[in-house]
């Protein structure tokens, strides 16, 4: 069952019960008010015809005979019936049990069935009943009498066709109730539609979440509504957001990670083929002894080649991964000092700037790439220039070579891992294939830029902007 | 003489091939790319090409149809070990594909039979005073003739083909009994010692401790 399914029901059958109880209430009161309206109206006539025979009879004086006394009863009593007419009121009188006269169109002998009545006292000397006769509702009420001294008993009994007012009753109650289902109905109908609506972005927001579990971590619910269900939607979309965020991040550095080490296990491969190579040529093969010393220095060649690949590997991979925050203002004198003293000849510094703002060690590194790479691509004794300065905002790094440049096709590739403008002369420098991947993810770790500005035959020029700290 | 074709851009592999091809008793050339390796075979006839894969100019696989086309059979040495590149090496109809770091070993034995596949020779070994009749099958100490099981006569050329050249048991194993028998090494052994028994060659196969065996010639 549904979660609207549940609340409308519940709030129906709440709904039903108390207004049902609320109309059978007002209904009840109703009826019994009516009634007693007609018992209250049979008992002022009966005591109007009792008082008015009585008073009737007495004021005739004198004593009569039993007979006399009936006659005289009956007398002032039709007379009394002719004048107290009203619809439905029937008046009847009997004398010691018997009939003197019935006004009544029913059986008089229906309306003295007195045995299953209590007998009338002084408190209460009305006695009603009622009846059902023909189809109709009769209320019977009925009171004794006496006259002057005589013990003769007379009765009076006023019927009162309350069919009128039993069908009144019934149609209240039909009205009453039907009122009330069609109420229920319709509030059932709105409270259903209702919560329909209200509920539904929930139903949206699973089938969301079983298809951002199911890997389509695009998705959104976009739910508009302002209530409490309308918080939940945008709580989740904000959830999905950073998951989707997440997932996508670790799926790059997941990407670059499996390219590196599918680039790596392939570049391992060259030196170890030359280790293996030589060694077992060393091994199994009848060399003279100058054969031997080619074989032995090409192992230790190929070993220094892994090494420097192994170690320019870890460097990247410790870059990828997150490197402590070590940014600090540092003096540029000491990163010049430090690189003068590696590369004392060749190398001009121009330094403008007083601070750099970052890692001392990664931009150092940063640095004696660009200069390491410069001077590899440089002929002879031409110079290569170090510049770094602040312009707008940005400490700006710039090394400058007259070396053979980088054709224009390459310019793009060459801050990939492993990629290399001429293959043969790099590795014969000594090259991994990762000087420039480094420096450009150091200088993107920085939150800056490494641009290159080449022309072949003539210059390279590597420039690496990183935001200098304002004060 | 045997002439091979060494193409690999790579220098220290391209001299680590040439120095074992020579010392094996090929005569070779080297080329470092595709373009040099076409210019090559434009020049002069080869008995077997020893091709790498990723070359400048033009990869191994373009090489393929020249080589094809001057009647050169291929044996690919590459660091792409993916299958895909092996079934495709092989699919063009190269004799084999070997990917590095591989045995150097290993691909003398691999060019030696396709050497001799494509040359048939019923020739006639001779080392240090025993003779191999191919053709026959016949083995000959001092003139008289040596009855050999096959495995020994087997071992036997492995052993003379390749003088002074230190094999390891299990590459004996795989070379002449076959990569699909599981034999021990102690087989090896056994052979060997049969061997020394009915050529009297206890000095002659010298076992190299913790290596193999070779067989030791005086070259001239």
């Amino acid at each position: 069952m549904k979660l609207w399914q549940k609340i409308s029901a519940v709030s129906i059958a709440v709904t039903l019960l108390t207004m049902s109880t609320a109309v059978s209430a007002i209904i009840a009161i109703q009826a019994s008010a009516r009634r007693r309206a007609d018992e209250e109206q049979i008992r002022s006539s009966i005591d109007v015809f009792c008082s008015n025979c009585v008073s009737a009879v007495s004021a005739q004086g004198g004593v009569y005979r039993d007979v006399t006394l009936q006659s005289m009863v009956q007398f002032y009593f039709s007379q009394f019936a002719s004048v107290l007419r009203y619809e439905n009121v029937y008046y009847s009188l009997s004398a010691d049990g018997e009939y003197l006269f019935n006004l009544c169109p029913y059986d008089p002998a229906l309306l003295s069935e007195q045995h299953s009545l209590p007998e009338s006292t002084e408190e209460e000397p009305y006695l009603f009943r009622t009846l059902s006769e023909q189809g109709e509702s009769l209320l019977v009420c009925s009171r004794s009498f006496t006259v002057s001294q005589s013990q003769q008993e007379f009765r009076v009994y006023i019927t009162k066709n309350v069919s009128e007012t039993e069908r009144q009753i019934t149609r209240y109650r039909l009205i009453g109730f039907g009122t009330l289902a069609f109420a229920c109905a319709v509030s059932a109908l709105l409270t259903a539609l209702l919560l329909r609506s209200a509920l539904k972005p929930i139903a949206l927001l699973t089938k969301t979440a079983d298809a951002i579990s199911k890997g389509n971590y695009r998705l959104r619910t976009d739910c508009s509504s302002h209530d409490e269900i309308g918080q939940l939607s945008a709580a989740f979309d904000r959830m999905s957001e950073a998951m989707e965020g997440k997932i996508d991040s670790l799926d790059q550095e997941l990407e670059q990670k499996e390219f590196l080490i599918g680039a790596l296990s392939h570049e391992i491969k060259t030196p170890m083929t030359a280790v293996v190579g030589y060694g077992e040529t060393l091994l199994r093969m009848p060399l003279d002894r100058e054969q031997q010393m080619v074989c032995a220095g090409k192992i230790v060649e190929a070993g220094r080649r892994a090494e420097t690949l192994s170690r320019k590997m870890m460097e990247l991979i410790s870059l990828t991964e997150q490197h402590p925050d070590g940014k600090r203002q540092f003096l540029v004198s000491g990163l010049v000092e430090s690189l003068r003293s590696v590369y004392p000849q060749r190398v001009r510094f121009a330094v403008k700037a007083e601070f750099v703002y970052g890692d001392e060690t990664l931009l150092y590194s940063l640095t004696a790439n660009l200069i390491q790479n410069s001077l590899r691509a440089s002929p002879g004794n031409t110079e290569v220039t170090v510049s770094i300065e602040e312009k707008g905002g940005f400490t700006v790094i710039e090394v400058r070579d007259q070396g053979c440049g980088i054709p224009p096709e390459h310019i793009q590739h060459v801050t990939e891992p492993f990629y290399r403008v001429d293959k043969d002369r790099s590795r014969k420098a000594g090259g991994a294939g990762l000087g420039l991947a480094i420096c450009s993810r150091i200088a993107a770790w920085h939150g800056g830029t490494l641009d290159i500005e080449s022309r072949v035959g003539e210059r390279t020029v590597v420039r690496v902007s990183i935001p200098a700290l304002t004060t | 003489m045997y002439k091979i074709l060494i193409v690999e851009d790579d220098p220290s592999i391209r001299q680590l091939l040439e120095m074992n091809f020579s010392v094996a008793g090929y005569q070779c050339d080297t080329a470092a790319s595709g373009k040099e390796a076409l210019d090559q075979i434009a020049g002069q006839s080869y008995d077997l090409a020893v091709l790498d894969i990723m070359l400048p100019e033009a990869d191994g696989f373009e090489l393929f149809p020249h080589m094809e086309k001057a009647g050169i059979p291929v044996i690919y040495v590459s660091a792409k070990g993916g299958e895909a590149d092996r079934v495709k090496g092989l699919r063009l109809g190269a004799e084999d594909y070997l990917v590095k770091p591989f045995s150097i070993l290993e691909l003398l034995v691999r060019m030696e039979k396709v050497l001799e596949r494509r040359n048939p020779k019923n020739g006639v070994i001779e080392v240090c005073g025993v003779k191999i009749l191919q053709g026959e099958r016949m083995v000959l100490a001092g003139g008289e003739r040596v009855e050999l099981k096959p495995m020994e006569y087997a071992l036997l050329l492995m052993l003379a083909k390749h003088p002074n050249i230190v094999f390891s048991r299990e590459q004996l194993l795989n070379e002449v009994w076959g990569e699909e028998y599981f034999g021990e090494t102690r087989t090896v052994d056994n052979h060997i010692a049969a061997l020394r028994r009915k050529l009297n060659w206890s000095e002659r196969i010298v076992t190299v401790h913790r290596v193999g065996y070779k067989l030791e010639v005086t070259l001239p």
